[in-house]
């Protein structure tokens, strides 16, 4: 599958990305992962990781990967238990991208794109920053 | 309310009526378990506008109540929710950091939720940063009064917010001589807390607008009350003058201390004509500033003719074509 034009990372179906996802510009943004070294399981999404069953259509948000732009969210209890944050470097040639609130994007990486390969650095969470 | 990679924070209705937020805690197969915080109106009114963090609501804020649900990411509308046990409320990992604020969401609230309106008012003339504040001051204080006088008469709103309303109402001692800017003051605060007013956007070049965001039922009663003030000038003057020479003659008027009116048939003529200016203005909610300032018909009527001044003075920006407040 790879989504609408076959060319994304993820086998997602055909009606994600949805209509309204905008090429991305260069940019930093923020990627929670579980350890101090990354793996490609840090960018998967739900859908990859096969939390996501459903029989109908869906929302695209969980075949994405969520990026971001201030740490606040590493606050929430789901996601604090990882503790190291992700500088991320971003392009036009990183995929597609819904733009959220405070700089969160839900995004859709291209099959080309390595996000492992655009981290800048990784830093380890502080306490209730 | 936050989404990564999947709903983070929800916002919830429970069955009684009251707000809800439901953090994701836990993973279960094809969803997510959630710990939800059932709080009152007004606390979440207060997260609503950043006055407390989303941890506040579940640690710390009064009367809320824990509790556990599981959704699927099929999304059903009516959830089951069970009482939270001990053995997810005992651990902090269930529980947000402090210091994540509504500001911090990354999906914009529902509109029926808080629906928040903008007004914009028609300038001419010339405005200085004065004239600005004198008209946005008494905007404000009429937008406080209904708004307090609505919270008042709210059948949903719970004793406590009753109890703390009418606090904010009697703050100042009347009969000492309470000021009413006090009083505004007052109630503005209590007002700001739960359906603030602010302004959204100001251009003074002649013509111009001053653009004011609120609640949209509380500008669509300043509205209504401005048209009637219009319509009703002599009928009002007339009976604000009656109260006002009834009081001043009984010396009632400023700091009254423990004097009481020297007739009961003179009570009952100030309390008659004040009720009879809140059915002229429009103002429904008289029976509950009554109740709220345990009957007594001095502090009563003072109120009542301290809303006509500020209706009054906001009106007279109208007069004097400086202002389209409604097109009477």
């Amino acid at each position: 599958m790879g989504g609408k034009d076959g060319k994304f990372a993820e086998d997602i179906p055909a009606h994600c990305p949805p209509d309204g996802a905008l090429a991305l510009t260069k940019a930093t943004v923020l990627r929670l992962v579980e350890a101090e070294v990354a793996t490609p399981k840090d960018f998967l999404s739900h859908v990859a990781l096969g939390l996501v069953n459903v029989s109908g259509e869906y929302d695209c948000g969980y075949a994405s990967c969520s990026v971001f732009a201030s740490s606040a969210i590493a606050k929430l209890p789901l996601v604090k238990g990882r503790n190291y944050i992700a500088e991320i470097e971003i392009d036009d040639k990183t995929g597609l991208g819904r733009f959220k609130k405070n700089g969160h994007i839900d995004l859709w990486m291209y099959k080309a794109f390595d996000p492992i390969a655009a981290i800048k650095k990784i830093t380890r969470r502080q306490d209730n920053a | 309310m936050v989404f990564y990679d999947a709903p983070q924070l929800i916002l919830l209705r429970t069955e009684q009526g009251l707000p809800a937020v439901a953090a994701a805690i836990d993973y279960i197969p094809n969803g997510i378990r959630y710990l939800a915080t059932e709080i009152p109106e007004k606390t979440f009114k207060a997260y609503r506008f950043g006055r407390v963090d989303l941890n506040f609501l579940f640690r710390f804020s009064h009367e809320r109540r824990l509790y556990v649900f599981d959704r699927t990411y099929e999304e059903e509308a009516v959830l089951k929710i069970k009482k939270a046990p001990e053995k997810i409320t005992s651990q902090d990992k269930n529980y947000p950091d402090r210091g994540f604020f509504e500001a911090d969401h990354t999906e914009d609230w529902v509109n029926d939720l808080f629906p928040e309106e903008r007004v914009r008012y028609p300038i001419n003339g010339k405005w200085d940063a004065q004239d600005f504040s004198k008209m946005y001051g008494k905007l404000g204080d009429i937008y406080a009064f209904l708004a307090i006088v609505n919270d008042l008469s709210d059948r949903n709103a719970s004793p406590e917010e009753i109890k703390a309303i009418t606090s904010a109402i009697n703050a100042p001692t009347w009969g000492g001589g309470g000021s009413y800017v006090g009083f505004y003051l007052d109630i503005a605060a209590k007002a700001q807390e739960v359906r603030p007013l602010r302004v959204a956007a100001v251009q003074y070049n002649s013509p111009g607008f001053i653009e004011v965001a609120g609640q949209e039922a509380v500008f669509k009663e300043i509205s209504e009350t401005v048209s009637r003030f219009i319509r009703n000038q002599e009928d009002l003057r007339t009976k604000y003058g009656q109260i006002h020479k009834t009081l001043k003659l009984e010396k009632l008027l400023g700091a009254h201390g423990d004097r009481k009116f020297s007739s009961l048939d003179l009570e009952r003529y100030v309390y008659d004509r004040s009720v009879a200016m809140c059915e002229v203005i429009g103002l429904t909610g008289q029976d509950a500033i009554f109740r709220s300032v345990e009957r007594d018909v001095i502090v009563f009527a003072k109120i009542i003719l301290s809303y006509y001044r500020r209706i009054k003075s906001f009106v007279e920006f109208q007069f004097e074509g400086r202002i389209t407040i409604t097109r009477d």
